[in-house]
């Protein structure tokens, strides 16, 4: 049982540091292997090797209720959104082929979630509180932090030698003659 | 505690952890020179021990600090998961309103299409 949890928990841990190495630094800086910590992390979520305890079972279950619908949906946006008329022509095979596999995904939806009672997604909803309270929190924190910071010395002018070396570069990438 | 408002508890106290843990852990992977986490992810992290405490306090079948971890990840992932359905009939107004908009005349394309 201890495996089945310990799965879970690595999966959740590596589509956490697969989303963070993808969103760091400049994109020329990214991890390179962001997409392998995703791939594995979602793999180890959604492919149960065993069976977990009694509190991870319940996230498995949540994930069996959510995958079906969620993944058919996706592949609805995504045809729906190559079929739009955005930057092209209207894509009408797509674009209604689009619709129709929303229209399953609800249909999806219900079938897996026909249990949902009103009163629980009231509950959960207020789990936004927490996140909005969290991130609001996390931004307060960053511009305390960023505001203690001093302010730097206006740089030193350039010396000749400096100016000159600009004044090579430039030229050399416009193409123009040193003299 | 009434039962609903313990869920209600339960359930913003698993969006704080889970949301602090995620944010944690986003800062001590992505750090680099110019970024200044220790005191964000000091504090962060004080809540969320303290968010852990609360839990403990409240749910008499939880007594260490690892199992309260569990429990609030756990209700944060679930809820999420629970109202997502919400925002994805959100995000179809978008997506109908993309799909039945025109393109405005461009001659750029007219040209390609005479070709």
């Amino acid at each position: 049982m201890i495996e089945g949890s310990m799965q879970i928990w690595l999966g959740f841990f590596l589509l956490l540091l697969g989303v963070s190495f993808g969103r760091m630094g400049p994109s020329f800086q990214r991890n390179r292997y962001y997409l392998y910590f995703l791939l594995l992390g979602f793999l180890s979520l959604c492919v149960q090797l065993y069976v977990p305890n009694k509190q991870e079972l319940v996230i498995s279950n949540s994930l069996e209720n959510f995958l079906p619908w969620f993944s058919t949906g996706f592949l609805g946006y995504y045809l729906v959104l190559i079929g739009a008329p955005t930057y092209w022509k209207t894509r009408y095979p797509q674009l209604i082929s689009g619709w129709v596999v929303i229209l399953f995904s609800f249909f999806l939806y219900l079938q897996y979630n026909s249990d949902l009672a009103i009163m629980e997604v009231l509950i959960a909803s207020s789990t936004l509180i927490g996140i909005l309270i969290s991130v609001l929190s996390f931004a307060l924190l960053v511009r305390i932090v960023e505001n203690r910071i001093p302010l730097e010395e206006p740089a030193p002018e350039l010396t000749d030698r400096e100016k000159e070396f600009v004044r090579q570069i430039i030229s050399n990438n416009i193409g123009v003659d040193d003299k | 505690m009434n039962d609903i408002l313990l869920e209600l508890l339960y359930s913003i106290l698993g969006g704080f952890i889970l949301s602090n843990i995620s944010i944690i852990i986003f800062q001590i992977v992505s750090f680099h020179p110019y970024s200044r986490p220790t005191i964000p992810v000091f504090i962060q992290s004080l809540s969320v021990l303290f968010c852990l405490a609360i839990i403990i306090q409240l749910n008499d079948g939880i007594t260490n600090f690892s199992n309260s971890m569990r429990f609030g990840l756990t209700e944060g992932i679930v809820d999420i998961l629970t109202i997502l359905p919400i925002f994805y009939v959100l995000m179809l107004y978008f997506l109908f309103r993309a799909s039945i908009r025109s393109l405005p005349e461009d001659p750029l394309l007219a040209l390609l299409d005479s070709e």
